[in-house]
């Protein structure tokens, strides 16, 4: 088992794997491995696996398991190999501020840049997924630019809407359909992150790209998601 | 299949069935209240994962096409079924049979939040995320033979009248919280605010205060029904069964999974405190309720 793991109680049902306490390709793969590791051995009463950045959450049957029991289970785990998956590169098309980006100048403001620059730094990289969550296909992505970073809003939203950008802390990422949600949005993608059939668009070990485009190309886009009406 | 006629103040199919798709971001959903789903799934003789109706303050007007059993679970004072265009008034809690064309008329929940409606063979569920019923929307029943009928021998644990007290165990990041956060949080009341719905029980009460060099914000993590979210304004969120499956939100504590339908079953106004207890006690506390619902039915 490896050194810098921590087991933790979440609640009644579930225990939480902690890693060293940073976003990284390398502890994330280790996370990632784990969760392979628990379903790949799927004892019964183990329910499910949430992987994040740095922790994995399991959740268990406390009817049928005990919270010894599964650390126990988790301790006899062999930390098995990351194994590289294949992820692809996907561009993803984006129409920065005005309605589509309420926050953008808000972050321009707090970063102490134009809100080009925001848009340009924004676009820069090429982005890891490091895992899915919060809704069914929202990517958490890896890489943003440290001076772009600005914190989560104080008080959430109520209702953001599907394809929304937005910057929280350290992280970026796109919201797939509209939530309740408190990160700062910078802009809106016309593509669909998720569907039933094909679950999710992005997959942990993907790699993805943020292309800035004009209001007019957005609606082209969106108007060519004939499924959505 | 059964006919939705009115769809009340929102009433959802729902499945305690595991999907195991977390892991892309898809909610576990399943009942706010697993003790009342369950006790409707017993009555109509359905394994324990059938797909069954959730309402929330009113039960939804149906019609039935077909003869089966089917049985309400929650504060209903009673059920008024329409057979052959007369009225009958008939007691929610225990197994009640329907021919084609019986209709069951919408009525308030009386006490509590939720009621559940099971039908025997159980509901056929063709999404991951089933969405709130509409009216005119007809639901297909699996098949399923018919029950021999029972009732409940006690009434379920009883729902909150104007204030409950929910354990807690202590949270994955308890130590964010100063020494005052923590005693704000376990020796105030919380009052349900009607910004609240499945996916969250939005409580407002004193401030929550963070520990030195910590705010509501940590690295996004997995999340789960009871985990209590505390954001940087203070005010704690309870999640609930349509909570997202990860979030960035300081954990204070977790409701235990025993109290969980006390705090499905809580309405806007109602206080809540909230007492620790160790994750052994939760656990003992748990099988100690499933047994008495053994009793029950």
């Amino acid at each position: 088992m490896n050194r810098n793991l921590t087991l933790l109680p979440h609640g009644d049902r579930a225990v939480d794997l902690v890693f060293e306490n940073r976003i990284s390709p390398e502890v994330n793969a280790e996370v990632q491995a784990f969760c392979r590791a628990v379903i790949h051995t799927k004892p019964d009463g183990i329910l499910g696996c949430i992987p994040a950045y740095r922790t994995l959450t399991v959740e268990y049957d406390p009817l049928r398991l005990t919270y010894g029991q599964v650390c126990l289970f988790l301790r006899s785990l062999s930390a098995p190999e990351a194994e590289e998956e294949g992820g692809i590169l996907v561009r993803i098309p984006v129409c920065y501020g005005g309605e589509f980006g309420p926050d953008l100048g808000a972050v321009a403001k707090y970063a102490g840049f134009s809100e080009q620059e925001i848009i340009r730094r924004h676009t820069a990289p090429d982005y890891p997924v490091y895992m899915l969550g919060f809704r069914p296909g929202f990517p958490y992505l890896g890489g943003l630019d440290p001076l772009i970073a600005c914190p989560r809003r104080a008080v959430p939203r109520q209702s953001v809407e599907g394809g929304s950008v937005g910057i929280a802390g350290g992280q970026t990422g796109v919201y797939p359909e509209a939530s309740p949600g408190g990160w700062n949005i910078i802009g809106r993608t016309p593509l669909r992150l998720f569907d039933e059939t094909s679950l999710s668009l992005l997959h942990p070990g993907d790699t993805v790209r943020f292309e800035a485009v004009s209001e007019d190309v957005f609606w082209a886009i969106a108007k060519r998601r004939r499924w959505e009406r | 299949m059964i006919e939705i006629i009115k769809k009340g103040f929102m009433t959802l199919p729902v499945t305690a069935k595991r999907h195991f798709l977390e892991k892309f971001g898809v909610s576990t959903g399943g009942p706010m209240d697993f003790i009342r789903y369950t006790l409707a799934n017993r009555l109509v003789g359905n394994p324990g994962d059938a797909c069954a109706l959730e309402a929330a303050f009113f039960l939804p007007g149906l019609r039935f096409t077909d003869c089966r059993a089917f049985a309400v679970v929650g504060e209903v004072d009673a059920l008024t079924v329409l057979h052959h265009g007369q009225k009958q008034s008939l007691p929610a809690n225990q197994t009640l049979f329907v021919e084609p064309g019986d209709e069951l008329l919408s009525c308030p929940i009386s006490g509590g939040m939720r009621a559940y409606l099971a039908v025997s063979g159980g509901i056929q569920l063709s999404t991951l995320r089933p969405q709130p019923l509409a009216e005119g929307e007809r639901l297909v029943l699996l098949p399923g033979m018919l029950p021999a009928p029972r009732r409940l021998k006690k009434a379920p644990i009883p729902v909150p009248t104007g204030e409950a007290v929910l354990r807690v165990i202590s949270g994955t990041q308890a130590e964010h919280f100063s020494e005052n956060g923590r005693k704000t949080f376990y020796g105030e009341e919380y009052c349900y605010t009607p910004q609240s719905d499945r996916m969250g029980i939005r409580f407002s009460g004193p401030a929550i205060s963070f520990a030195e060099g910590y705010d509501g914000n940590i690295l996004s993590e997995g999340t789960m029904m009871g985990d209590i979210q505390v954001p940087t304004s203070g005010q704690p969120i309870l999640l609930m069964a349509g909570c997202q499956t990860s979030g960035g939100y300081a954990k204070i504590a977790h409701v235990i999974m025993a109290d969980l339908p006390v705090a499905a079953q809580l309405k806007p106004g109602d206080r809540v405190r909230f007492r620790e207890v160790s994750v052994f006690e939760a656990q003992a506390i748990l099988h100690r309720l499933i047994r008495e619902l053994d009793e029950r039915v």
